[in-house]
């Protein structure tokens, strides 16, 4: 072989090994090796600082695995929504103040699946909560059937009101009348059905016309203060037993106010139009009553939704954004559907118009809207009314949003767009000290390794060992660099195969060594020797390292991480392994192989 | 030396009660396997004072709702708890039934599918793996030789792979069922490692009787050129096994309690690789080409 032709081609590899060895070095120690050259006589250049990519078993944090259910989603377009899913959980992620989550997304066996990998993260309780929850965004428009009762049904809801009916003429009518004030605030708590005002003893406080509906609020003008209705009266919620308690100059403000009566919390809008007489406008009344609700069919069927659900969601918004108004520079926010959803929007549009659509994100307003802070299920809905028929598929939601509110709506309406529900399949949690710790035992582990074999060598093959232990610590430093180089991740399982591969690495040099030995035993000079074993020792190695890639191929496939980097850094391992034992081994070897001629240097005497 | 051709009906005795031994042990005891394969959840604490009794801590992990628990302690003050699958709230309800007295260190929750498409991906992997390294094998030794054929080096690799695989799957039904070790996806990945070592091995072999069947010119009968060739690995092959051997004895005993059982299991098979390859894989050689050319 042409290769052993002169001194001087072997002094060239030789430096140029070393030099690439010195390079490796400084490139895995960044740190240390600007610090050397810093206190050293030479003007080397600095290395940057990048740090080793480790895995979250060594650096702590949370790794899920997700299942995406994409049975509904046509075959050619899962690709799509699987990227919008991933888009969208990386939003959310982010939202939660977490650096740098990433999301992978991978198909097993013909489902989708995706990776998703937070690094200081242990408390996964929140990010499941927000990755995991499928807010499904609807856009709705109201309600305006009113429920239809069987003709069953509607016998029932008769005789049930008829009974309510006789039962207040003849038991709770007269009772009231004979009660004094703290009787009757006894019996309101007792029997009324005004949530408003039943703890109350049913007072409702003092109140100017117009602040109760009409029916009640005649009621109460024309009796006398300490008289009781002998009739029930009939509102819209049902039957009222009024008593007066007072009544009195209104203070200043003899303007009516047009309020409302408040009953489970919801304002009811009272239109006032019958003209009231002027000496009534400045009177204050004070009543108690108690109410017997009459049901409605609402009340018989449970109740009905005030929303109907348009068909309109999140799959068909593809894109939702902070905006400004041109003209008036106000914030606003666009909505953009695609196009099934802008054939939708303007059916729907063309329905509403003038008319409120409620926006709801899992059921809520996708914003605070009664100005506590918090959106929860008491907020009233988000509904913005529609004003003109859209056809474009378009939108614009404008009008009284701030910057932030409307930055925020954005987002939530963006993030409420996740195109196929994901369940949580596997989670796998690693605290920061265990990683810390692992990364420290690894370390002891590789250095203990490292001196084992390195006394074996060479107290075994004695020179050629002590070129091997150099090539095996070069062999260190190159796999590292590679390790950083290309990105690999650093795992616990990948330092195992690493530590493995360090083991494995000597079996190149074994191989030769041994030959090498034969080949003296049979009379050949050192270097002859040399050239001959390197040459047959080539089949054997190729073979090995051969069926070590096979293995670390077929590893490669499984979908564990743990598995994963093992056969990452085994294969690294390997091809590296290929790379020193051909390259530095034999090139150092036959340096020192011109100089070293005594036999006793190379084996014992056999 | 030992005599490895002529005394092989021995070694072939002591494999066979080996490799029966692994499948009785398997059959008793079955496979002790972990969450990896049966899904389920695990939960490694770290007391910051002493560790309680692993009852103790049982039946706290119970009262909080888990099922199916076993603990396992590790380290000096570690625990690890290992579950049925838990739901969010019943792992929030351990966390706190350990308030103020130890932190989680790690948590891994798998779900049944992922460990399914574990058993179902071990299968398929070992398999594949077995395929491909006896075509490549086939392959490379195509031209060994009128002797015998490329077929026979690609069967003995077989039989020797099956050693490394069956045993150390016995030894770990046996730890499974007397010290409760689990087989876990880096067990896979193990057996997956030393199949490649041991082939690796086997095939250095092989590759030294090719050479010598080849170059065969004193008419040497061929259990004689097996011989030889044996012998002229065996320092080779017994020097890398104890180099290997003495990197993983480092993981085993100064490694973390996760990489432990991992490390072992290379270990016992790289010890049976290493046997496999001498004393199994040669000499079958041998027994092929007698029958063969008896029968002839």
């Amino acid at each position: 072989m042409a290769v052993f032709a002169g001194r001087r081609s072997t002094w060239v590899r030789v430096v140029l090994l070393t030099a690439l060895t010195i390079v490796a070095a400084a490139y895995v120690a960044p740190s240390r090796w600007n610090r050397d050259i810093a206190r050293g006589p030479f003007v080397f250049a600095r290395m940057s600082e990048r740090p080793f990519r480790l895995g979250l078993d060594l650096k702590g944090g949370s790794h899920l695995v997700y299942e995406a259910d994409t049975s509904k989603v046509p075959d050619r377009e899962q690709r799509t929504a699987m990227e919008g899913v991933r888009d969208v959980i990386e939003r959310r992620v982010n939202a939660l103040g977490i650096a740098e989550p990433v999301v992978q997304q991978t198909r097993v066996e013909g489902k989708w699946r995706l990776i998703v990998e937070l690094a200081g993260v242990y408390d996964t309780q929140e990010a499941i909560a927000a990755i995991g929850a499928t807010p499904v965004l609807e856009f709705k428009e109201r309600n305006e059937a009113t429920p239809t009762l069987t003709p069953e049904q509607e016998l029932k809801l008769r005789n049930y009101n008829i009974e309510r009916e006789l039962e207040l003429q003849r038991e709770i009518i007269p009772r009231a009348r004979e009660s004094d004030d703290s009787a009757f605030a006894a019996f309101a708590r007792e029997r009324s059905e005004d949530p408003g005002s039943k703890e109350q003893g049913g007072d409702l406080g003092w109140f100017a016309r117009g602040a109760m509906v009409k029916e009640f609020e005649d009621a109460v003008f024309r009796l006398k203060v300490g008289e009781t209705t002998r009739k029930p009266v009939e509102t819209q919620f049902g039957w009222h037993v009024i008593r007066k308690t007072g009544e009195r100059d209104a203070p200043a403000a003899t303007t009516p106010t047009v309020s409302a009566v408040t009953e489970n919390g919801k304002p009811v809008d009272v239109q006032v139009t019958t003209p009231i007489p002027q000496s009534e406008i400045s009177k204050e009344v004070r009543a108690s009553h108690i109410l017997i609700r009459r049901k409605t069919a609402t009340d018989f069927l449970g109740p009905q939704d005030a929303w109907t659900y348009t068909g309109l969601g999140g799959k068909q918004l593809t894109r939702a954004s902070l905006q400004f108004d041109p003209t008036t520079n106000e914030a606003e926010v666009g909505l953009e559907f695609n196009d099934e959803g802008a054939k939708l929007f303007e059916e729907v549009t063309k329905r509403a118009l003038q008319k409120p659509i409620g926006i709801f994100l899992d059921g809520r307003p996708p914003i605070d809207t009664d100005g506590d802070g918090v959106v929860t299920e008491h907020d009233p809905p988000y509904a913005p009314v529609v004003q003109s028929v859209i056809t474009d598929g378009s939108a614009r939601i404008t009008g009284n949003l701030t910057i932030e509110t409307a930055k925020q709506l954005a987002r939530r309406l963006q993030a409420g767009a996740l195109p196929v529900p994901v369940s949580l399949l596997a989670e796998t949690t690693v605290g920061a000290t265990l990683g810390e710790e692992s990364v420290a035992t690894s370390f002891r582990v590789a250095q203990i390794v490292f001196l084992l074999i390195a006394a074996f060598m060479i107290l075994y093959y004695r020179l050629p060992g002590v070129v091997a232990t150099l090539a095996l610590a070069a062999y260190i430093l190159f796999v590292l660099a590679v390790m950083k180089m290309t990105g690999a991740t650093l795992t616990l399982a990948g330092i195992a195969g690493f530590i493995m591969s360090i083991g494995m690495a000597v079996d190149a040099n074994v191989l030769v060594f041994e030959r090498f030995r034969e080949e003296l035993r049979s009379g050949r000079s050192v270097l002859d020797a040399l050239q001959v074993s390197f040459g047959r020792a080539w089949l054997a190695i190729r073979d090995s390292q051969a069926t070590t890639l096979i293995t670390c191929l077929v590893l490669a496939s499984f979908s564990s991480s743990v598995v994963k980097g093992f056969a990452v850094t085994l294969a690294i391992g390997t091809i590296v392994n290929l790379f020193t034992a051909l390259t530095f081994t034999r090139a150092f070897l036959v340096l020192v192989g011109g100089w070293a001629q005594r036999l006793a240097w190379y084996a014992p005497k056999s | 030396m030992l005599r490895v051709v002529a005394h092989r009906r021995l070694w072939y005795a002591i494999s066979g009660v080996c490799i029966g031994a692994s499948i009785i042990a398997v059959g008793i005891w079955r496979l002790n396997l972990g969450i990896d394969f049966t899904g389920g959840t695990l939960i490694e604490l770290a007391f910051a004072d002493a560790r309680p009794a692993p009852s103790v801590i049982r039946e706290r992990v119970e009262s909080a709702g888990a099922t199916r628990v076993l603990v396992q302690p590790a380290g000096e003050r570690n625990a690890i708890i290992r579950t049925a699958l838990m739901t969010s709230e019943v792992r929030a309800a351990v966390v706190r039934a350990f308030a103020g007295q130890a932190v989680g260190q790690r948590f891994e929750s798998i779900g049944p599918t992922i460990g399914r498409e574990l058993a179902r991906k071990t299968v398929t992997g070992v398999i594949l793996a077995l395929v491909l390294i006896v075509a490549y094998v086939g392959w490379m030794f195509r031209r060994a030789g009128k002797e015998i054929s490329s077929l026979a080096y690609g069967a003995v690799t077989l039989a020797s792979m099956a050693h490394t695989v069956i045993i150390p799957i016995g030894v770990f039904a046996v730890l499974g069922a007397t010290l409760g070790v689990e087989i876990d996806a880096p067990f896979i990945a193990a057996l997956l490692t030393i199949l490649g070592y041991s082939i690796n091995d086997t095939i250095i072999i092989l590759d030294r009787i090719r050479e010598n069947v080849s170059g065969n010119r004193r008419a040497e009968a061929f259990a004689d050129v097996v011989e030889r060739s044996v012998r002229q690995s065996f320092t080779r092959s017994l020097n890398t096994g104890l180099a290997t051997l003495a990197a993983l004895l480092a993981i085993v005993l100064f490694g973390g309690a996760s990489v432990r059982f991992f490390a072992l299991a290379i270990m016992i098979g790289i010890a049976i690789g290493t046997y496999s390859s001498i004393f199994i894989a040669a000499p079958l050689l041998v027994t092929w080409y007698e029958r063969k050319h008896r029968t002839a």
